[in-house]
């Protein structure tokens, strides 16, 4: 009997260790869960935790917009609002070279193309620096820190392999002691560069002796794919694409046309 | 009945120039609209946005301005390149007005003619771009990296090809002075880097071949001279260059001295040659 009780009371505790160890997991787990999901605001509120760099706030806040302007002015043919285009799968894809006359070479119609697309995509981002700069603010105000922002330049560069954007913004967070930010660089990495240098390449081609020959190009850089497509009489859309990025240039011209019918005459 | 016909003559005389009169007041009449449909005027922006066509009147857009000839003829649409100074792109081929519209400097000679738009293969990394100086520079700056210039590629292709590579070879330039073409035996890199350095010296890189090659006519000669490197020994030229590694057969041999020779093919292969008078070839672990 002495035995049995001892043994219920055993069972009962066992009964009673199991439900503190459950009620222990569940609070584990919960409290992981809340670490997860407000971390950054739970890490401002001790003063503790890493602290994102402003650089690396930035970056976050506008590389995804970054990455579509550029995107947009890539299958544009280097506009975000194409002036002079041909309508091309639901694609507006503005013209660089163009003549409407027959027999004759085409007229460069974006010289400098590298300087334009910069301009194109600074232009397009401007809205969201500004409202990243303010987020950035925002962000280190709630971590009590005292946000000054000067306003500045903001600079694209086509580069190699990569699109750079540069934020020349003065910005001082102090809390307990000031630091000073000047300038801010966003990078994405993209073949524009490149991509621009061939469709230059052609559109010399194209303006000098009429019609560009692709299969010349792919010899050359065995890493690009070159599409020439004609969706209207005497138009071409040139659709570049690097196979290892996958990223895409086209652009559309119309250069050395002849009338319908030429060269079918019978003598 | 003759006086009959008489009148009947002179009705049809009468008949024919009342008819050929009417005939020459309708093609006056016609001949406005014959030429305007073939005539076409120089259009500085055309109603879809083309800058600069050839083109019928009612192609115009509003406040363009345009010019009874050919747009060659004209002040605002005559050809010729396009300079971003700043950045050193030129464009070839481009019209006055397109070249304004984007802030650019505009030249009417052909871009061979310009200096500053003389492109050139450019090096950076392992990477080539076919661009002006300018950009080069631009871009070398960019990435931190020296600037290495070929001016002497003409063209995209030559460019493509091009490499910067760590292989070894002669690199043959000139001095300047009356001995003609020297040599330096050293990588293809180092042989551009020379170039762009001195664009006068006319360096110019031939992979595998030593500096005494003969077909290189260089001011370097065949020596007995040798020297250490790598615990190998190898013989030099007049010119202080590494040749191969030493072996006595070859003191005369041209063709030891003309191609650099691989070490599996040298003398020696498979001996320590410890002391050896005849082969440099060293291997101190046999």
């Amino acid at each position: 009997m002495k035995e049995r009780g001892r043994n219920s009371r055993f069972f009962s505790d066992k009964r009673g260790q199991v439900t503190l160890f459950v009620i222990i997991a569940i609070v584990i787990v919960a409290l992981g869960i809340l670490i997860y999901v407000f971390y950054p605001k739970i890490s401002s509120v001790f003063g503790g935790g890493q602290e994102q760099n402003p650089n690396e706030f930035i970056q976050n806040c506008m590389e995804d917009d970054l990455a579509d302007k550029i995107q947009n002015v890539s299958v544009q043919g280097g506009s975000i609002n194409p002036e002079f285009y041909i309508l091309y799968q639901d694609e507006k894809i503005q013209y660089l070279c163009y003549t409407e006359e027959y027999y004759k070479t085409c007229v460069v119609q974006k010289p400098l193309l590298t300087k334009q697309i910069e301009k194109e995509i600074e232009n397009a981002i401007a809205p969201k620096v500004k409202t990243c700069f303010n987020e950035l603010k925002t962000s280190f105000e709630e971590r009590n820190y005292e946000v000054n922002i000067i306003e500045g330049a903001v600079g694209i560069a086509l580069m190699p392999k990569k699109v750079v954007s540069t934020f020349n913004y003065s910005v001082t967070l102090t809390k307990t002691d000031a630091k000073k930010y000047d300038s801010f660089n966003v990078v994405v990495n993209n073949n524009l560069y490149e991509l621009v240098g061939i469709a230059n390449s052609i559109i010399d081609w194209e303006s000098t002796y009429g019609d560009a020959s692709i299969a010349l190009y792919m010899d050359l850089y065995h890493n690009l794919k070159i599409e020439k497509r004609k969706p209207d009489y005497g138009t071409s859309v040139y659709i570049l694409t690097d196979k290892d990025t996958a990223n895409k240039f086209q652009f559309a011209s119309r250069s050395l046309v002849f009338p319908p019918g030429y060269g079918t005459e019978v003598v | 009945m003759r006086k009959m016909i008489n009148k009947r003559g002179t009705l049809t005389t009468l008949n024919l120039i009342v008819g050929f009169l009417l005939l020459f007041v309708i093609l006056i009449n016609l001949l406005p609209l014959i030429s305007s449909a073939d005539k076409t005027i120089c259009c500085e922006k055309t109603v879809k946005g083309a800058v600069c066509q050839n083109t019928e009147p009612s192609n115009c857009a509003s406040g363009a301005r345009k010019a009874d000839t050919s747009c060659e003829q004209t002040s605002f649409c005559k050809m010729g390149t396009c300079i971003d100074n700043k950045a050193g792109e030129c464009k070839p081929n481009t019209p006055k007005k397109a070249c304004d519209d984007i802030q650019g400097f505009w030249d009417q000679r052909k871009s061979e003619e310009i200096p500053q738009c003389k492109l050139g293969c450019c090096f950076i990394g392992e990477e080539t771009t076919f661009v002006t100086k300018t950009q080069c520079k631009t871009t070398a700056g960019f990435f931190g990296v020296e600037m290495i210039f070929d001016s002497s590629i003409t063209n995209s292709l030559e460019c493509a090809a091009s490499g910067l590579s760590e292989d070894k070879g002669a690199c043959v330039y000139q001095t300047g002075d009356e001995f003609g073409n020297t040599c330096r035996f050293t990588t293809e890199k180092e042989c551009r880097k020379m170039k762009t350095d001195n664009s006068d010296s006319n360096a110019e890189f031939f992979k595998d071949y030593l500096c005494t090659a003969d077909e290189l006519n260089t001011n370097c000669a065949k020596t007995q001279k040798t020297t250490c490197k790598d615990e190998m020994v190898y013989f030099t030229d007049t010119c202080g260059n590494l040749a191969n590694i030493y072996d006595a057969s070859k003191i005369t041999d041209v063709a030891y001295w003309t191609k650099i020779v691989k070490l599996e093919d040298s003398c020696g292969i498979g001996k320590s040659n410890a002391n050896s008078q005849t082969c440099g070839t060293c291997n101190y672990y046999l």
